[in-house]
């Protein structure tokens, strides 16, 4: 029984290495992607004093993102113009786009501070995403859970203790429980629902909807780029099939180009949601 | 500022887990009777449905008022120091 079921969940062919010799008519069923796919190998170790660094490919990744933001953005403001041209002109795009499109709009006044702390989040989560799509990385380093759980983290351990110094530390939590424009009875049932959902279920969420974002079209990916490779065969449908799944492969790495930038730039905003619910109390 | 449409989805999580395990701790304490659960999440999701509209109708008061933070008059002083 035990041995079926194992069998049944890694079938014929199916290896770390994605099954290569698999193919339609070769007598294995398809080796469709799982959660292993997000598993990764440390590719070195980092041995300092007693602490032990792993590096795997999403490590890499993530140094790798801090490089070129680093890099992109150093190189765009190293000599500023006042008529920007060529890398100035798109660093700043940028950062228009953060601070009049996000900031002002969404935090209102007092968003201008934060500007930095959006920016940055905007362009770190959006190359992190983009990975996805990148030739050679094809991984999407926010679908591993713990990086959109850090980044949330970070962003809640800034509207929390912002929300107590502008407006009190009690006060911060009274003002959130109770929300204007509710009959005096109704605070019974409600005030505890204000509460979870502002204080548990933000950041939850708001990890969430980036990391499912990723995971999901990370998988989709996979799997019709898989399909596309296992259905090559000396066989019509297996050739129309597979020409089929490359076509979606394809119409779908479009598709995550535009939902990497999308959850970037919701991911910033809901950042910016928090901050101003923090700086500003509703009335 | 849209906060509302932005706290729909985590409202209605926290309404509908608050009121289920309302509902299941009681059915805990009465002696196993699991419609409770399912009564509380009934309720939780009816109380942060009313949570949801009731925000949404402030703002669009907010809005239809023009006393929105948009437009108060430091923001327009800051916007001034910007273009000059």
């Amino acid at each position: 029984m035990f041995a079926e079921v194992v069998s049944a969940s890694a079938p014929a062919g199916v290896s770390a290495s994605g099954g290569l010799n698999c193919h339609l008519m070769s007598g294995c069923g398809f080796p469709a992607p799982g959660a292993e796919i997000f598993l990764f190998e440390d590719i070195f170790t980092l041995q300092l004093a007693s602490l032990e660094f792993g590096f795997s490919k999403v490590t890499v990744l993530l140094l790798l993102g801090v490089v070129l933001i680093v890099g992109f953005f150093t190189y765009a403001f190293r000599k500023p113009k006042l008529v920007p041209r060529g890398a100035q002109n798109v660093g700043e795009v940028g950062y228009v786009f953060i601070r009049d499109g996000i900031a002002k709009e969404t935090i209102g006044h007092g968003g201008e501070k934060f500007v930095p702390f959006l920016f940055s989040f905007f362009f770190f989560v959006w190359i992190l995403n983009f990975f996805g799509i990148l030739p050679g990385a094809q991984l999407p380093a926010t679908s591993i859970f713990a990086i959109p759980v850090a980044f949330a983290l970070i962003v809640y351990f800034t509207w929390v203790p912002l929300g107590m110094i502008k407006q009190g530390p009690i006060k911060f939590f009274t003002n959130m429980m109770f929300p204007p424009g509710v009959p005096k009875a109704m605070y019974v049932l409600l005030a505890p629902i204000e509460l979870i959902s502002n204080i548990l279920v933000r950041p939850f969420t708001h990890a969430v909807r980036l990391f499912a974002n990723m995971f999901a079209g990370h998988l989709l990916l996979a799997t019709f780029s898989i399909a596309a490779f296992y259905l090559i065969s000396a066989s019509v449908i297996g050739i129309l099939g597979s020409v089929a799944s490359f076509a979606v492969t394809v119409a779908l790495t479009g598709f995550e180009a535009f939902i990497q930038a999308l959850q970037a730039y919701i991911f910033t905003l809901l950042a910016a949601v928090y901050i101003g619910s923090a700086l500003h109390a509703e009335h | 500022m849209d906060n509302a449409a932005w706290t729909i989805s985590s409202r209605m999580i926290a309404g509908i887990a608050l009121y289920a395990g309302i509902g299941w701790v009681i059915s805990l304490w009465w002696g196993n009777r699991p419609a409770l659960i399912a009564i509380g999440a009934f309720i939780g999701l009816g109380l942060s449905y009313y949570l949801i509209f009731t925000g949404l109708a402030r703002e669009e008061r907010a809005r239809q008022v023009g006393s929105g933070v948009h437009h108060d008059p430091q923001d327009a002083e800051t916007d001034r120091k910007d273009r000059t």
